[in-house]
Formats: structure tokens, sequence, C-alpha cells
């Protein structure tokens, strides 16, 4: 399934030529499973595409931690979820970053940006050649909605992510910085792992979530906007609470500053059944 | 000078609870096989994010003071328990009202509403908000569960159900179990078509669903912190692209309605009903 929809892509020897090792970015914000966090099967499929690509390394990065507390270590919930051990069983070197260390960080802003103040973006994702984003569809309570976009709140400081929040009565500023966060990364390829969906509340089981499984979709893209445009139909579809509108402000952000073209009548969408 | 300043609202924020000694209602001896397997976890209003990242939003909003987490397995089957402790019984029962699910609840003890389902059973007791769930979400026997949830809910103190919060709803015609209190602007995402509706100056709101021979109307009471907000969010609702809604005003209280199929008359009538003046005031 995986490999049919990256061959609908053109393969993988664009991004080899980009350089020869990736950095993939999966969602480990709690220590439960799929479809919480990135499943590491799905890491270690990848990372064989990705070998027989030519890639020479791919590494697994996150940062939803910090070395500062004792209950929140940065590889806390990879360990123990079985990810780190697993992974690198299969070849996937393991980075994780602090999210409050601010040695960690560049500070970038663009001029598009109607929210002036730089981001801290994680060095290993400014600089790595070729980033993947592993996301999972669920829901959010301030964003309402997180994948393709939202995910990169893991890919900035803590700092940004405290702000934003803080914010978040401001729902144009929490949805504008959603956009930034993504557009400080600005992946090359984007994998959501739709197969289960959490619906009703998230971003992690809580009350009054709903794991809904049963979707079985895998929906690759360069375009994040188009990813959530489309993953935000897929949650309509099984989440009476949620409705494509809640995602609104946030993809109209995306096509302001060029991150992509969430209007899927004017992107082709090959849907393939494997 | 910018890290710095960045490292010490880092830890502000995320300053680790001090350790305490008191007793938690979730001390007591649990009969039924059900075991104790790891050490507690407990998080305050600086660390809930530690513990369900962005969800934390919803919580202090509605007026979250801590948390405390235990595990327990009986054979095969590991369980969840959440104890929230709130900053009032109506903190505890307004978050209850938003996460229960629509035509789950059930009397889980005499007196005491619970939300019930295979995976989760949840209810709000005095200041306590009791989330029970089964580590499996896909969990289909419940027994235990609610076994589980009925002896630690039997221990907590205070009352159940909702008690007052929804005084100011007319109660003719309303469905029971469709109400919602809303404490804050993040609440309002519980309905997908009040996304039009202005957050700003939102204070707070109950949402309810109420029954017509020909249908149903969802209603929103929503109360603002001015008078210009409370028209500005009825100015911007009536702009929006979504079917068979209204928006009025008196005040500082705007009344948003959604109501596919009802005749317009009943849906006046409702309107004005939810807008009077409240006989307690």
């Amino acid at each position: 399934m995986l490999r049919a929809g990256l061959e609908a892509l053109g393969g993988l020897d664009r991004l080899v030529k980009m350089g020869r090792e990736t950095l993939l970015r999966g969602n480990y914000v709690a220590g439960q499973p799929y479809p919480v966090t990135t499943d590491p099967e799905m890491i270690v499929l990848l990372a064989e595409e990705l070998r027989e690509a030519g890639f020479r390394r791919s590494t697994l990065f996150d940062s939803h931690g910090t070395e500062l507390l004792p209950g929140v270590r940065p590889e806390k919930n990879l360990q123990k979820l079985g990810v780190s051990e697993y992974v690198k069983k299969h070849g996937v070197e393991v980075v994780v970053r602090d999210f409050l260390d601010p040695d960690e960080f560049r500070f970038v802003r663009s001029p598009k940006w109607n929210i002036p103040s730089s981001v801290g973006v994680h060095k290993l994702i400014h600089e790595a050649p070729v980033i993947i984003s592993l996301p999972v569809v669920k829901r959010h309570g301030e964003a309402r909605f997180t994948c393709a976009f939202k995910m990169h709140f893991g890919s900035v400081s803590m700092a940004d992510r405290i702000v934003a929040h803080k914010n978040g009565r401001r729902v144009d500023y929490f949805d504008q910085r959603v956009v930034h966060f993504a557009d400080t990364t600005k992946p090359q390829l984007t994998i959501v792992d739709a197969r289960a969906l959490l619906a009703r509340r998230g971003p992690v089981i809580s009350a009054g979530s709903e794991v809904v499984q049963g979707v079985n979709r895998l929906v690759l893209s360069g375009d994040m906007a188009a990813i959530d445009s489309y993953c935000a139909q897929l949650m309509a579809r099984h989440d009476p609470t949620f409705a494509t509108e809640m995602v609104a402000g946030q993809l109209r952000h995306a096509a302001n500053l060029g991150l992509g073209t969430p209007d899927l009548d004017r992107v082709k969408v090959v849907e393939l059944r494997a | 000078m910018r890290r710095g300043t960045i490292a010490v609202l880092f830890l502000a924020f995320l300053a680790a609870p001090a350790c305490s000694t008191s007793t938690s209602p979730l001390d007591r001896e649990l009969s039924g096989g059900f075991l104790d397997t790891e050490e507690s976890e407990d998080y305050n209003r600086g660390t809930l994010y530690t513990y369900m990242d962005g969800g934390a939003d919803l919580y202090l909003e509605y007026g979250f003071s801590s948390l405390s987490v235990r595990r327990y397995a009986r054979g095969r089957d590991r369980y969840l328990v959440e104890l929230y402790e709130m900053k009032a019984p109506e903190s505890a029962s307004a978050i209850y009202t938003c996460n229960r699910r629509a035509g789950s609840e059930t009397e889980l003890l005499k007196g005491c509403p619970a939300g019930v389902t295979d995976a989760e059973v949840q209810l709000a007791r005095g200041p306590y908000y009791l989330v029970c769930r089964n580590e499996d979400p896909m969990a289909r026997t419940r027994s235990h569960l609610v076994e589980l949830a009925r002896q630690i809910a039997e221990g907590l103190p205070g009352d159940c159900g909702t008690g007052k919060l929804f005084v100011r709803l007319p109660a003719e015609r309303r469905m029971p179990g469709s109400e919602i209190a809303l404490l804050g602007p993040i609440a309002l995402n519980a309905r997908p078509w009040l996304v039009a509706l202005a957050r700003d100056g939102f204070s707070r709101g109950w949402l309810a669903t109420y029954e017509f021979p020909t249908g149903q109307v969802e209603t929103l009471l929503a109360e603002y912190d001015g008078e210009g907000e409370a028209e500005h969010a009825v100015t911007e609702f009536k702009k929006s692209k979504a079917s068979d809604v209204r928006a009025e005003r008196r005040e500082d209280v705007a009344v948003v309605t959604r109501a596919p199929g009802v005749p317009p008359d009943d849906v006046s009538s409702l309107i004005s009903s939810l807008l009077s003046e409240p006989k307690w005031r």
C-alpha cells in the first residue's frame, strides 16, 4: 500500500537527489499507541522503501520532553511505546531533543507572516536535507484538528507552542501560528497513516475520545494544505462533532503563504486500492 | 538575551508540582480483584500539558485544579483512572456535560448519573470529575469497568448531577442529557455549526437540544463580556453560510439556533423564551 502510494507520486528519485539522509518526523505526543502516535511499523516500512531508493540513513526525530523535569524526559514516550527499540532494530536511528533547550533552535521568521515574531525551529529540522512528516489524524481542543500542519508544533520550541496556546482565545492567532510552525519545517513529503482516526476529543485518548477504525487510508503528498483538506473531509465523515469549516482558517492562511492548495478541485487526487 | 527570556518562561510554565502527602479519594482499597499496578501520577495547572498536550486547554478553561492518575489491572484487563479536582462542583459538572456522549447516560449510583460506554465511564461528583477507561479503546465488555468506577465514585464526597447549571434554559421540550455548559471559547468547538460564532468576548454559554414534532432545534444561549461583543457575534454569525441557523441578541446575551425542518414560528417562540428575563434574576 505504501509503495503503491509512493509510486503514484512519481517515486522517491527526486528526494534522493536532495540528499541521502532523511529526517522522519513522527508524532510522539504521549505514551499512547497508534492512532494517537505514529505507528513504528509505518516508520520501518518507509525506511525500507527509502533504503531501496538509495537513502543511506533514516533518522526518527521527536521532541516532546525536557531533561529539566524527571517525569517528562524527551525519550519517555518513545521508550514507553517500545518505538526506539523497534525501529533501531530495523536500522532507523532515533534522535530526541529537549524542547526547552534554547541551544537546540534556530530562530526564523518570514516576511510573509502577519505575526512578525520569530519561531525557534529545531536545528536538526532546519538543516535536514530531506524531511518526511508522518502525522496521524486527530481532533484537538484548541486547533480542533491535527494532521499535516498542526503536526509541526512538535518541530518548534516549547516557548513558541506555549505562546500560541496562551493566545488561543484569538482563533486567528492560533490558526496562523499552526501554519507558521509548519512553514518553518516544510517537509518534502507528508505521509498520513489514516487507517484509524482519533475522533471527538484529542490529541490524546481522554474523556470523550473515540478511536474510529476501518478508515483504511494512507494519504501521501508534498502539499500539506491538500493533505489537511482531504483528511479533514475524512474526519468530518466519521466524527459528527466535526466539520471541515473548522480548519478553514488554517487552510486559508496556508494558501495565502503559498504552502499548498486546499481546494481539492485543483489538486489531482489519485485513489488506489491495495 | 532572547534565549534567557525563553528559558525563564519555560520554567515558569512547566514547574513541577510539589510532592503532596495529603490523602486522595483514590487511596482507598478496592475489592473485586483490582490491583493498583503503577505509581500514581499527579498533575497541576502547570504540568497538565505534559500529560495530555493540547487536550489540556479545555480543562484549564473549565477551572482545573489537579489530576491524579492511577492504573489498575484485573486479570488481563488494564484500566486507567483519572480523577480531576476542579475549582468548584459547577466546574466538575460542566466538564462532565462537555465530555459525555449523548445517549450514554445511566445511573451508576443512586442519584448519580454517569456517561457509560464500553471503553469509558465518566461522572461528576462534588468538585471531582472521574474518568475510568479501559486501556483498550476497542473494548467490548464493560461490566468490570463499571464496577471499578462504581467503587471509586462511592468514595467521592459531594453531590452528583448538574445541579443548577442549566437553570437559565427553559425545561419544556428540552432533551435530557443534551445540555452542555460552555465555560469559555474553546468549548464552542463542541458543535461544528458554531464555527462561525465569534469567540472574542465570549464568556460562557449553555447548549441544549429541544424536540418539536417536526424536528430538533439545537440552541446556544451565549453570554458575552458586553453588548458590543454580543452584537458583533450575532452580526457575523448571520453572514455564515450554514443553513437553518438563526441568531438574535438581547443586551449582552445572544441566542443562536440550528433547526433543520422546524417551522420558523416554533423557533421564534423558543428564541424568545431563551432571551426572556430569567425568573431568578
